[in-house]
């Protein structure tokens, strides 16, 4: 009773009870408890505690819960039959077969751009976005950078895909419909994208099924604005599916005009509900990438890096980076890295030589 | 047949195999949401869900961790999503006599369990505690179950939440102690007091 209250840390004390203590911890907890009325008593509340709860008695399924479970269970394996194929594992490796392949891809496409005479096509898109958007600033590139040429090569590369996929429709597989269209309306309104149509189909419990977003987005917010979504998708570790081709042709007649005039292009987002994916972490992830779209120096710097597309393109490698790194072994990642070093350097003195 | 081959069985959809996986685990899962969430409609939607889930998600299961650790991981998020799904929906319908209160109404309606007096008097023990336990924290509460109800070690319960083996012990303490305070509340250890003398403040 020297004790009334005491500091001693009670993990310890349950620790101990449970016995999951060192050698060392478990002396320290028996020495104190020799001087200390106060966790002594502590001690036997932890144990009250513990052994009323052992005798709570386990429960058991109801007697339908199996035969309702076999019933669930064939039904989604007849819903979903290409699921269980091979080739899903693999179809869900893609991203990180892409980023792999970017990563190899990236000194082979620096090579290919210096050995190829300055490519037209390329430096047609370079003028499109140079002119609409930024006249003034355009040139800006090229006072910038020490080498403009090779840059400028690189930079139209990659523009010319923006290019290509300017209207498209990416298919987000999301747990919650609800929270993905609030993170895309987060993410819409960072880049000052307009909501052009919505469409939102729900089952009869109430729950949103499938939501369709019509965004209109100014086309140097455009690359933004794609790259948000596209991360929506690979940080929520959501099925992202982007078919530019299918979507093009029956967009493309619709949207010219409007994009002549206005230098406004288009992103269909469309949002369903994918059953098979652990929604409690995914929209965790999903509320992560909200918040960090919403913070307020994400859209400035990123519509800078639109506006020098380049940096657009250092970004999507880095990103790439960054993705294998969090996922491969570090020694193959390195190994990786040194083999890439190795590509570009070769690049780099083939060039000088030529 | 080993767990590997009803594994690989399994992930190709054979349904059979991936009862035979389960074999056990269903009880298991199905307590452990039961007490999580406190009735027995949950629980058995929420095992429905982990189970059906697994069976979906088989081919992400690696085996990096254990079959069973896995799928308690599943049975863990499932319930802790159910619960979120509560606590939204209870925050929409509290909404208007919120307005009229001082802000202070909604910590009364900690869950839809009986009201502890309620339970008192009706001497039901288990039902207290399912009442106790849905007053603490569903972090705490999820590490007091799988340790105290269901018998996991700390590493298991440490490789299941994904968290540090001090957060377990941490959380365990704390979850016990505050259950302790519950508990005594409700006045359920009168009858079980251990021969002690000295009582009065509590830690």
């Amino acid at each position: 009773m020297r004790h009334t209250t005491c500091d001693f840390p009670g993990e310890l004390l349950s620790a101990y009870l449970d016995n999951e203590v060192t050698e060392s911890e478990s002396a320290r907890v028996r020495g104190h408890l020799q001087d200390c009325a106060h966790c002594r008593r502590r001690l036997e509340q932890l144990r009250e505690t513990r052994e009323i709860l052992s005798e709570v008695p386990s429960q058991s399924v109801p007697s339908s819960f199996r035969r309702q479970l076999r019933a669930d269970l064939l039904r989604h394996k007849e819903d979903k039959p290409g699921l269980r194929g091979s080739g899903s594992g693999w179809l869900r490796r893609m991203p990180m077969v892409a980023a792999v392949l970017l990563l190899l891809l990236l000194p082979v496409a620096g090579l290919y751009s210096h050995v190829s005479a300055p490519g037209e096509p390329l430096m047609m898109s370079m003028r499109a976005v140079g002119e609409d958007d930024a006249p003034a600033d355009a040139p800006q590139l090229e006072s910038a950078d020490p080498e403009p040429e090779t840059d400028a090569q690189m930079l139209s590369e990659v523009l010319r895909v923006d290019e290509a996929e300017r209207s498209e429709s990416i298919i987000l597989h999301v747990a919650d419909v609800q929270e993905g269209t609030a993170a895309l309306a987060a993410l819409a309104d960072t880049v000052d994208a307009e909501v052009q149509s919505h469409e939102q189909v729900w089952d009869a419990d109430g729950y949103l099924k499938e939501s369709e977003s019509l965004l209109q987005v100014d086309s140097d917010s455009y690359a933004i604005l794609r790259e948000g979504v596209l991360r929506m998708g690979t940080l929520a570790r959501q099925r992202v599916e982007a078919d530019p081709v299918v979507h093009r042709d029956e967009m493309s007649r619709e949207f010219a005009a409007a994009e002549e005039a206005d230098q406004r292009t288009h992103l269909r987002v469309v949002m369903m509900v994918d059953d098979e994916t652990i929604s409690d972490v995914q929209l965790d992830e999903l509320c992560l990438v909200r918040t960090q779209l919403e913070e307020t120096t994400f859209p400035a710097q990123l519509r800078e890096a639109a506006a020098r597309s380049w940096t657009v393109f250092g970004a999507h490698v880095a990103y790439a980076v960054l993705w294998i790194a969090a996922r491969i072994p570090h020694l193959i990642f390195v190994s990786l890295l040194v083999v890439t070093v190795i590509f570009a350097l070769s690049a780099h003195r083939r060039k000088d030589s030529a | 047949m080993d767990e590997q081959r009803m594994l690989s069985l399994a992930r190709e959809g054979e349904v059979a195999a991936f009862e035979a996986l389960i074999e056990g685990y269903e009880d298991k899962i199905y307590s452990l949401a039961f007490r999580m969430l406190g009735n027995s409609e949950d629980a058995r939607d929420a095992a429905q869900e982990t189970l059906l889930k697994a069976y979906s998600g088989l081919q992400r299961f690696r085996g990096d961790a254990s079959f069973s650790t896995w799928i308690y991981r599943i049975a863990k998020n499932v319930c802790l999503d159910i619960l979120r799904r509560r606590s939204k929906q209870r925050t929409y319908s509290l909404d208007e006599p919120m307005e009229l209160g001082d802000g202070e109404v909604s910590r009364q309606f900690a869950g839809d369990m009986p009201a502890p007096e309620d339970v008192v008097m009706h001497g039901e023990v288990r039902d207290s505690i399912n009442s106790a336990l849905a007053e603490i924290s569903e972090h705490h509460r999820v590490v007091i179950i799988l340790r105290d109800i269901e018998g996991f070690t700390y590493e298991e319960i440490a490789n299941i939440l994904e968290i540090e083996l001090g957060t377990v012990k941490s959380r365990l303490y704390r979850a016990r102690a505050s259950l302790h305070e519950i508990l005594s509340e409700m006045e359920l250890f009168r009858d079980r007091a251990v021969g002690q003398s000295e009582g009065g403040d509590d830690g």
